[in-house]
């Protein structure tokens, strides 16, 4: 009955009680009231009054997403290479020692590590890592953790 | 034909009734169950339009008429299903 604006309640409430304790309502008939309340709730409602409910009703979500979204930092570096090729560097840099190389020197996924075996690890480093060719043998690195210190 | 307006109209055109009865009535003449929340839906929008009136009661029932203009409402309405219906019987006859 909540549902249902004051002034509908104040109105009806007394009749719509009556008819409630005549018919005894079932699961459909509760939805059916829950309905109703809602369809008096958006036709008795102002419009700019339901326009701040919404807006704010849409900020808290936005809120609340954000906040169980996990916070990711990304650095990123330009280098140029004045010998060699930016593919045969990226194939020697993704290679499987070589990822598992940094991975320990650097002390990166410590709380993956003791969950996964090393290949996986491996694996999600090369996701977090981004290579992409800029300008002649420059190209640009980045790589993305949830440690800002990591990144 | 699950008009509620329409069925809540028809209900109070042969008498005073109060939601309860309505939704009895309205069951037995057109085998459609109205919900509470649909049923006050119709009766909210129908007084609001002036085309019922609640009656003084001393019951928590509240009684419904049928005012002038809902009567008169009811009737074009129930001659456009008529037409709707006779046309559609008539197309449905073999040639």
């Amino acid at each position: 009955m909540h549902l249902y604006p004051a002034a509908w309640r104040a109105r009806y409430g007394v009749e719509f009680q009556s008819l409630l304790e005549d018919m005894k309502p079932g699961f459909l008939d509760i939805v059916d009231i829950l309905r109703g309340g809602l369809q008096m709730r958006f036709a008795h409602s102002n419009f700019w009054k339901m326009g701040a409910v919404f807006a704010l009703a849409g900020t808290l979500a936005g809120v609340v997403v954000l906040s169980a979204l996990p916070a990711i930092f990304i650095s990123t570096a330009v280098l140029r290479l004045d010998s060699g090729d930016v593919g045969e560097l990226a194939r020697g840099a993704f290679s499987r020692r070589g990822l598992y190389e940094i991975i320990q020197r650097e002390k990166l996924y410590e709380g993956l590590r003791a969950e996964m075996p090393a290949e996986n690890i491996v694996e999600r480093m090369r996701r977090d890592i981004r290579i992409q060719k800029t300008k002649g043998n420059a190209f640009e690195i980045a790589f993305a953790s949830s440690d800002p210190a990591k990144a | 034909m699950s008009d509620p307006n329409l069925l809540v109209l028809a209900s109070l055109a042969d008498g005073d009734k109060h939601g309860y009865a309505m939704m009895a009535d309205i069951q037995e003449f057109a085998q459609v169950r109205l919900g509470p929340g649909t049923l006050y839906g119709a009766i909210t929008r129908l007084e609001e339009r002036g085309w019922i009136r609640a009656l003084a009661s001393g019951d928590r029932r509240q009684p419904y008429t049928l005012t002038a203009a809902g009567r008169r409402h009811l009737e074009e309405q129930l001659a456009n299903l008529n037409r709707v219906v006779s046309t559609g019987l008539n197309r449905l006859r073999p040639a």
